[in-house]
């Protein structure tokens, strides 16, 4: 049992807030909302610092991060709002691609961890929604596939997508370039980022495409998804607690009835509820990414019902100690408040994963 | 779910425990244990002998004492399961309070004596901290001690209220005023005595479940040697404090809380909530229980880092205060759900078995209203966290 962070986790933690503190800014977010304009905090810094390789093993050329290390830099991701495929890159794309056809696609590994290509998922929506599974067909010993995807993010940016389609109505994964799929209609999530429904029509593929075989494409979609799920709310507490150190830092400066907002006894019991709530989330997530594999769904679940519940209290509360300013579109705790509503139900909402939890 | 946080010895050590509690308890235990009651009272004194042969009374302390001289996660499960089985004879006022205190501040000679007589499983502790109308404020106790230089000897009076278990205790730990005209924090001193001692009574509170389960502690003229101070005269208060710290882990609601939640997962797929399913196939039933099992492991993961962290550190101010409140809310939103899905069957007493339940969790949940109470109200933790872990102004 040890609950510490080690010497290098912590300064990869120093690192990552480093690379990414000053780059973040809650004007162009905002602006992003208005103008929809492709403002993505974040997400070159990260990638001129080599960090899209995090998770690929040194012999590839990559950092050979643990996914725990890696969740520890989604908490930070998560405190300056950035913005960017960066769980689908490195879940998806490096780790998937890495533990289960390594040798198949060593190229493609290496092409993302140099930053020649992007990859991009639409998988939360297909696992949670259970939607939108293309069709694959074979015609005179070719394979086709077609079909729809929808809320794909950051397509525009990427090279590649993996998403689940079916065959004889058995699952498959599949890995397609981006290049030759239509965009069908563009939207935007609360916070301006752009996603996209696409359509996939009669796109031939090969072997190459398939990732897995026929005996463990369940295993490989529960592995993405329970690190995926880990990783973002990783990301959802580093959101979090941006919005308890900015609370921190407005109730210590503000003054009202001659005295610190700080000095009364209610603000100081609600600060140390919105604290303690972060801090046992933070240690089941932090606990969780040590221990989880592909089969552990449960372990997943339990922490986004955790996420999904308690961070929400978390964002009402701090709204309601900040007062006027905090419900003003400029001072910026609005973004906080679209990021932490907003993955409520981004790979499955609480009654989703209760189903999972107690089965 | 958190199990993989264990070794594979404590693993063994869990099974072997529960194996022993199997033989102990009677078949199909689900009492809270109430040592006020005689039947528990004996077998609580049963059981703590029968942990004392094995080393296991205090797994973590050192073996000269003896300890089991294991690590600290030993004494994690031997509280939490001993809790999720709802036995007696653990007496956490020795083993988690006063133990602890005496390794870290007790002379050598108080080690080997008060700390051997633990691990023997003879003896029980209570707690004299509160005081009539003290409530919430340690500070302000005004029992006093009379130290006198010639005799060497601290002459206590003064009253202690809500003093669980003092009625079956024979040792206590007491905070005293020994500086006469002393205020607050200053000229307070740690002692422990024998309950034996002449001018002592004990005058049972009937609790609002209906049992005796604490007490008013009157002391008159009570003598006890300086042997007995713990730490310097009249530099009780650090002490007391860091006593607070072992005491508020809250790892014991931890193991009720998870057993009435598995209890309640049993029943509700025995028991139908209407003609057409059984009330755990309700979907509103599923998403509740499974809020419920994420904040009861979140809450157990942060008991395990405050009784971890305590035991390898000095520095810590957060954790103990977080750790009270989340397992102390956590069993009570547990039975509070289980007293919601059984809320037909409240207020009255049949003959049908699944009474039992029922009259367990609502006399359950009506002790359990102490646990937000008792060793500094949650309300006091949020005040030190808020200004001793955050740094916000007293």
């Amino acid at each position: 049992m040890n609950f510490n962070i080690n010497e290098t986790q912590s300064m990869l933690i120093s690192s990552a807030k480093e690379v990414l503190s000053n780059k973040y800014d809650l004007k162009l977010i905002n602006k992003r909302i208005d103008t929809k304009s492709n403002y993505l905090p974040g997400w070159k810094e990260l990638q001129e610092q080599g960090f899209m390789g995090m998770l690929a093993k040194e012999s590839i050329g990559g950092y050979g991060l643990s996914f725990h290390e890696f969740s520890l830099i989604m908490e930070v991701w998560g405190t300056y709002l950035c913005s960017g495929p960066i769980i689908e890159n490195s879940i998806a794309g490096v780790l998937t691609l890495q533990k289960y056809n390594e040798s198949k696609f060593s190229d493609i590994l290496k092409k993302i961890i140099r930053n020649q290509y992007v990859i991009t998922t639409p998988l939360s929506n297909q696992f949670y929604k259970k939607g939108n599974i293309p069709e694959i067909k074979k015609i005179k010993n070719k394979m086709y596939i077609s079909g729809s995807l929808s809320k794909v993010p950051f397509f525009e940016l990427s090279t590649h997508i993996i998403f689940i389609a079916k065959q004889n109505n058995n699952p498959k994964i599949i890995i397609l370039p981006t290049n030759k799929i239509n965009i069908e209609k563009v939207i935007f999530d609360l916070l301006g980022n752009k996603l996209v429904n696409i359509y996939i029509e009669n796109n031939n593929i090969s072997d190459d495409n398939f990732i897995g075989n026929d005996n463990n494409t369940h295993e490989i979609i529960d592995f993405m998804m329970n690190h995926m799920i880990i990783s973002k709310c990783s990301e959802m507490i580093g959101a979090s607690e941006a919005v308890l150190n900015k609370t921190i830092d407005y109730i210590k400066n503000r003054e009202q009835f001659g005295r610190s907002l700080a000095s009364f006894q209610s603000i100081q019991h609600k600060i140390s509820e919105i604290f303690t709530l972060i801090s046992e989330t933070k240690e089941l997530s932090r606990y969780l990414s040590k221990k989880i594999n592909s089969n552990q769904k449960k372990y997943s679940s339990l922490l986004k019902i955790k996420c999904n519940e308690s961070l929400n209290k978390i964002i009402w509360d701090a709204h309601q100690l900040h007062g006027a300013i905090g419900f003003t579109w400029d001072y910026g705790l609005h973004l906080y408040t679209r990021k932490i509503l907003m993955n409520k139900s981004v790979l499955g909402d609480t009654e989703f994963h209760s189903k999972i939890l107690l089965s | 779910m958190l199990d993989t946080m264990f070794s594979e010895d404590d693993v063994i050590f869990k099974k072997e425990l529960n194996s022993l509690l199997d033989k102990l308890l009677p078949i199909n235990w689900d009492h809270y244990p109430d040592e006020t009651d005689d039947f528990h009272w004996e077998l609580s004194k049963k059981i703590k002998l029968s942990l004392s042969i094995n080393n296991w009374i205090a797994p973590s302390w050192p073996k000269e004492y003896g300890g089991g001289g294991k690590e600290v996660t030993k004494a994690i499960i031997l509280s939490e399961t001993m809790a999720y089985r709802m036995s007696p004879g653990n007496d956490r006022f020795a083993t988690r309070m006063i133990g602890p205190t005496i390794l870290k501040y007790g002379t050598s000679l108080q080690k080997k004596k008060i700390l051997s007589e633990i691990t023997s499983g003879k003896v029980q502790w209570c707690q004299g901290y509160s005081e009539p109308n003290s409530g919430s404020d340690l500070a302000s106790i005004t029992t006093k001690g009379d130290y006198n230089e010639e005799t060497e000897t601290i002459t206590i009076n003064g009253t202690k209220i809500w003093t669980t278990l003092a009625n079956r205790a024979n040792r206590m730990f007491i905070l005293v005023r020994s500086l006469p005209g002393s205020k607050r924090h200053q000229g307070l001193t740690f002692v422990v005595l024998d309950m034996n001692n002449k001018g002592i009574t004990v005058n049972p509170i009937k609790n609002i479940a209906g049992k005796f389960s604490f007490n008013e502690v009157v002391l008159k003229d009570v003598k006890i040697s300086s042997e007995n101070i713990i730490g310097k005269l009249h530099e009780g208060w650090k002490i007391a404090l860091d006593l607070l710290n072992f005491e508020r882990s809250g790892i014991d609601y931890i193991g009720w809380a998870e057993r009435c939640l598995d209890d309640l997962i049993s029943y509700s797929k025995k028991n139908r909530l209407n003609k057409y399913e059984m009330i755990f196939d309700s979907g509103t039933f599923k998403k509740s229980v499974a809020i419920l099992k994420a904040d009861l492991e979140s809450a157990k993961i942060m008991t395990y880092k405050a009784i971890w962290k305590k035991s390898v550190s000095d520095d810590i101010h957060m954790e103990p205060s977080m750790s009270k409140i989340l397992a102390t809310e956590i069993n009570n939103k547990v039975h509070d759900y289980a007293l919601e899905i059984l809320k037909d069957k409240i207020g009255f007493i049949d003959e049908d078995p699944q009474n039992n339940f029922v009259q367990r969790i609502l006399n359950h949940r009506l002790f359990f209203v102490s646990g937000g109470i008792l060793a500094g109200t949650n309300e006091i933790q949020k005040n030190i966290i808020a200004q001793r872990g955050l740094g916000l102004p007293k």
